[in-house]
Order: C-alpha cells, then structure tokens, then sequence
C-alpha cells in the first residue's frame, strides 16, 4: 500500500474541506473511499483509499493563520490569493490552482478575480476558475457572466502553454445555483484525475487529453453565445464554429513543447485597417460626464481614425459628496508627502470638476469607455504630450509605431486602484487586448483622479498584489497631475 | 505530534476549531457560517427529512453574524459573533455591530414560520455567543466587562425575544490545538426552561 500525502492550501477552512468533500464525490463512483479525520483537532485530513493506494490531503486553511507558508505557495500568491492550491509535498510542486465564486457575475465582479488567473499561468501553474454564469442582478434581472475571464484564459493557454481553464456552474433557470450546470462536477471530475495520476506518478495530465478538450469546448461555446451581448466585434470569430479548435486548445494545455500554432487572427484585436467597415464607421468620440482634458483626447482619437473602442457602456455611479471630499482630501494629503518632481507637478483634484447627479451625488465617471486601442504608441503619447506639458521627453519615443493599449480607471477613493476590482481588470484586459501578442500593445493605465504616491513603493516595503501585477502588466501608469510611473523600473516622471 | 507549520490563533482559526468541535461532538447543527469567500453567504438548514435547503440569503453589503447554531432539542438559536481576541469584542463600534446583526437575524428567523426548512424553529430562544481566541486564558473582570456591555446593547430585546443568557467561547491555543471552553453571562438565569449548566453541557464545553 502506497500513500501520497498532498496540502491544499486554502482561503479558509471550509473552501478547502469543501473542495476534499467534493473530490470525494467524484472518487466514490471510480472505487475510492473517502474518510476525513482532524489532526490537532482542527486540521482536515481526508484520506481517499483504493486496494493498493491511498491519498492523503492536510487542509490548511487561511493563508494569514500560517507561520511559513511553502515558498512556492507564498510566490504564487503574491500575485492574488486562489481559494485553494494543491501541494505535493514530496516533489514539492504546486499541482494545480483553483478559483471560485459565489458572487453574482455582473459588474465589476466578474473580472474582479482575474489577476488569480495571471498568477498561475506565468508560473505555469494549471488554474481553474469556476463561477456562475448566470446570477441575479440587485434590480432582480438574471445577468450572465462576461466572456473576459474566458478569452483571457485562452490566450493564457497558449501563452504559457499549462491549462487555464474557465468553468462555468448554474443556469437560466437555477442561477448562482453549484449544483445546476456542468461546471462544478468537470472541475472535480479533472481535479481528482490529476491528483490520482500525480499520486500514482504518472504524468499530471495522462489520459486527460478528452477531459481537457470538453473543457475547452464548453469555454469555445461560451463565447460563441455570449460576445455578441457584450461587444460588437469578436476577431477571428469564424473560428470558434471549427470543431477541431476545441482539440488545439487542449492540446496547447497537455503539451507544452509540442509546436501548435494560434488559430490565424483568432482574439488578436486588429489595427484599425483590419476592422470591419461597420465596426470602423462606429468609431466616432463621445461627450464625457465628468471633465478630463486627456479623456477627452482619447475620445477625439476614435473620431481621429487613431484607435477604436469596443463599446461604450461604462456605467456611471454617482458618489457621494461627503465621501468625494474626504478621498480629495486624502489625496491631496498623499500629494502633498510625495518628492518634489522636475517639472514640477500641481494637484488640481477639486469637488467642483465632478459634476453633479441626483441629490448630493456627483459623477466621477469621465469617458464611457474604459479600453481604447491605438494603433500606434506615438499618438497616445503626443496626447499625453499635449495635455500634460512636464512629460515632454520623459515617455519612450522609440516604440512609437507599436499598437497600444489605454485602460482608464476614473477612480477616486485612495488606495482602491491597486486592490479589487481594478488589478483584475488591468490583468483581463492587458491579457485579451494584446500584451503578450506577436506584436505587443503598449499598455497604459490612466488615473485621473488618484495620485502617484501611492504607486512607489520604498525600499524595504512589500508590494501589494495590484504593484506586482501591474509591474509586469503595463508600461506606463498616468496619474493626476500628469505623473508617470514605470512600475517596471520604478522610475517616477 | 510536532505541527509541519506552526499557525497563528486568528479569527478563522478561533472558530473553525469551535466548528470542528460542534460538528464532531455535539447535537448542535451549523446552519451558517462567514468565512471569507465561498458557496456559504446563505443561511441553510434541514428539514424534518434531514433534507438541507435554503433558509435566509444574506444580501451582498449585509453585515452577517460569523457562525449561527441550531438545537432542536433544546429548541435554542445561537448567534455567535466572533474575533480573534476578546479585547476586539469589547469595542462600542464592535458592540453595535453585532448587537444590530443578531437582533436583525433574530427578528428575520422568528418570520421564516412558512419556510420549510426553519418552520417551527422560528419560535426557538434566540441567544446570543461571542467567540474569541486567546493565547492566554482571559480573567474574570474582562469577559464580565465584555457581558456587561453586550447586555446593555442587547437590552430592549432580552427576556422578551433574547435569552438574557449571554454564552463567550474562548479558543484557547494549547501548544498545538485549540482547547475550547464555554462561560456563561449569569449562571443563575433560567430561561425558558433553559439553564446555563444545561446550554454549557448540550455544547460539551
């Protein structure tokens, strides 16, 4: 009789004894029996037992309740927290990495986990994102899930060649529901396929090839149903109809030295001249709710014919003035404590610019766009140029011709943009729209009403989540005042 | 036994260990409990089949009590607020808060007579528990400070809706485990037929 003993590390005791009591569900019909026991008197131990071969796994739950954590566990989780990762302790390997939420997927919320999926892929860590695809909205309207944490992970797939998996539980008629849908029971039916191949030392994906190939599919036609909702133009959509593209991406997954190209312009958004003519004759700027001169040069771009935005329904949410005048307030303090810059930089934050909205609301919603896309660097920085004069000289000139990425965040609490939901948009975004293309974007974060201070980090200090992401995520962030900063190198403009 | 990995006696410690020890030893059923994230932010119970569905959905932004615990055979309703020490307990801030979240829940069960998976424990006693962790056992003064002030928050609603009974669980870390032990607010209140002797013996505390 043979045991292999595994930890999963969890967000907290119930995720990870919920995850074991859900593998156990699947072993039972393959002939495992599962029992659990408590080390300590609170340490989940779940045992899962064949004829010669037995399964341990220790929970260890709530990252923050543990001394030392395995440094591979701690590396993984400075670039967000999974619910739970599975740790060989005799190889000392993380077998896999699994995100899950109960959250209704509407809103910010469903790209709020995404930096987790970043996380695990550059350290080709397989990850799996289960989470609703429909759920109830506060006005009790069912929503569906957004096709972002999908097309991210399947450009993550081929970028690092490891399995980055979206799987989707509940449906129309039992939204947020685990137990509707197929999501719940593929992802453990796989999990546990893994742990037993692991634990019989066999490759971690042997015999899985089918198993990945359906995941895959079901993400192929989650996108097939859903973009058509949520943008105008999906490129190389024709691909998706293919019924051999499931098979590529599981293959992309299982094989990570095996040459298999990328379906040909297949999520790779174009320069404009590759648009299609109604999508480029949509392209036209937009009035803004709240006044931002630089926004108001991102908009006169789509005008320009120099970039093009996939749809233009960012919500507005009106805050209150009491709440505006203490984030002002404590921004200007964190100006204030910043090093002195060449040029100088003013702080021009002041409750008068938002406008406002109903009752003692006022908008801090400036463009309805939160994504353009440039076809060259070059005319993003001449805006740059333009309206914030200190910059002259200080961005990069020699990737001009490069296509370029502009995400804006309009912000206004301190602190919030290195946190939920922002570092997973970034992370969604800069993934989908082309970071890591053959031709990469340049990728730009705009803050309009947040200050630099709050992205240098001092010598000693530990970054959080958001800086580590956005230090390999974007080339430049832009704050208030016209202050750049290059997480990468740490440089302040 | 030597641990692998030493812990730290936070809050989700604290009362994972309690849960352990309810689920393991006693009659009591958990029908909700707050960790950080997952498929539990509704309060779930059984029905007279053991079948286990929803009771109460918590709204997104709705503060939530930490763990709430059935009895049917004492017909009891315990909502528990917990920290990771008792000195965060005590906090005017803190005190609100839970006092707030357990008469709300309270009041919202006591109406849930239709829901067939709560229907006659809508007319159970509702008590309130405070659970905190400690290193060092906590003295007599500080947990009778923390009581006090729970009672006069919690006051328009004992002895008419509320047990006046208030029950603290210390988690206590003891070298490697969690020990932990029941205290009652005011030993000599019966309540509804209910002792505090009875409560602390049905909790194997």
């Amino acid at each position: 009789m043979t045991t292999h003993k595994f930890e999963l590390w969890a967000d907290s005791f119930h995720e990870g004894h919920w995850a074991c009591t859900q593998l156990a569900k699947v072993a039972a019909p393959l002939g495992w029996k599962h029992s659990h026991k408590y080390n300590q008197g609170f340490i989940p131990v779940h045992s899962y037992q064949q004829e010669k071969a037995t399964i341990e796994i220790t929970v260890y739950g709530s990252y923050k309740s543990w001394e030392e954590l395995p440094s591979q566990i701690e590396d993984l989780l400075a670039w967000g927290k999974p619910d739970f990762v599975l740790f060989d302790s005799v190889t000392k390997k993380i077998i896999f990495a699994v995100e899950e939420t109960a959250a209704v997927p509407t809103g910010n919320q469903a790209l709020q986990r995404c930096e987790r999926l970043y996380g695990s892929a550059r350290s080709k860590i397989p990850f799996w994102y289960l989470l609703s695809e429909y759920g109830v909205h506060k006005d009790k309207g069912i929503r569906r899930d957004s096709i972002w944490p999908t097309v991210m992970a399947l450009k993550l797939t081929h970028q690092h060649r490891t399995p980055c998996v979206v799987l989707h539980y509940s449906d129309l008629e039992n939204p947020e529901s685990y137990t509707s849908g197929t999501g719940l029971a593929s992802l453990f039916g796989i999990l546990f396929q893994i742990i037993a191949n692991v634990s019989s030392s066999k490759e971690p994906f042997a015999n899985l090839e089918d198993s990945f190939q359906t995941q895959y599919q079901a993400m192929l036609s989650f996108v097939t149903s859903q973009w058509g909702n949520i943008i105008n133009f999906l490129p190389g959509a024709d691909h998706l109809s293919s019924k051999s593209i499931s098979k590529t991406f599981a293959s992309m997954a299982t094989n990570p030295t095996a040459y298999i190209p990328w379906p040909n312009n297949f999520l790779i958004w174009p320069k404009i001249s590759g648009l299609p003519k109604e999508i480029k004759e949509q392209q036209h700027g937009k009035s803004l709710i709240k006044h931002d001169p630089l926004c108001e040069q991102f908009e006169k771009a789509l005008t320009d014919g120099k970039a093009y935005s996939l749809s233009d329904n960012a919500g507005s949410k009106p805050q209150p003035e009491k709440s505006l005048l203490e984030w002002i307030t404590s921004q200007s303090k964190l100006f204030k404590k910043a090093e002195t810059l060449s040029p100088k930089a003013e702080f021009t934050i002041k409750l008068s610019d938002f406008p406002t909205s109903t009752g003692t609301n006022r908008h801090v919603t400036t463009a309805k766009n939160i994504v353009y896309l440039y076809d060259k660097w070059g005319d993003v920085r001449n805006s740059i140029e333009k309206i914030y004069p200190r910059l002259r000289g200080k961005l990069d000139r020699t990737k001009d011709n490069s296509p370029a990425l502009v995400y804006l965040s309009n912000s206004v609490k301190p602190g919030r943009i290195f946190g939920d939901p922002f570092t997973g948009q970034i992370s969604a975004y800069a993934t989908a729209f082309g970071k890591f293309d053959s031709e990469p974007r340049i990728v730009l974060a705009y803050f309009p009403h947040q200050v630099h201070s709050q992205a240098i980090v001092s010598p000693g200090e530990s970054k959080n989540k958001g800086i580590t992401i956005m230090s390999e995520l974007t080339d430049y962030l832009l704050f208030s005042g016209g202050v750049a900063v290059q997480l990468n190198t740490g440089a302040v403009l | 036994m030597t641990l692998k990995y030493s812990f730290r006696l936070t809050e989700e410690i604290a009362r994972w260990a309690f849960e352990v020890h309810i689920a393991t030893a006693t009659d009591w059923k958990i029908v909700f409990t707050n960790p950080t994230a997952g498929p539990w932010k509704r309060l779930m119970a059984p029905d007279s089949n053991g079948t286990i569905g929803e009771v109460h959905r918590f709204e997104r932004e709705e503060d939530r009590p930490d763990l709430v615990l059935v009895n049917d055979a004492l017909q009891v309703l315990l909502i528990i607020e917990a920290k990771d020490t008792l000195e965060k307990l005590v906090s005017m801030e803190q005190i609100k808060k839970s006092s707030d979240v357990a008469i709300s829940l309270a009041h919202t069960l006591s109406k849930k007579e239709k829901n067939p998976y709560w229907a006659k424990r809508a007319q159970y006693t509702t008590m309130v528990g405070l659970l905190w962790g400690a290193t060092e056992k906590t003295n007599e003064t500080s947990r009778k400070e923390l009581f006090s002030k729970y009672r006069d928050s919690l006051k328009p609603e004992l002895h008419n809706t509320m047990s006046p009974v208030l029950l603290g669980i210390e988690s206590n870390k003891d070298q490697g485990t969690i020990v932990c032990t029941g205290l009652v607010s005011k030993s000599a209140d019966v309540y509804r037929g209910l002792s505090p002797e009875k409560l602390l013996a049905s909790l194997k505390l």
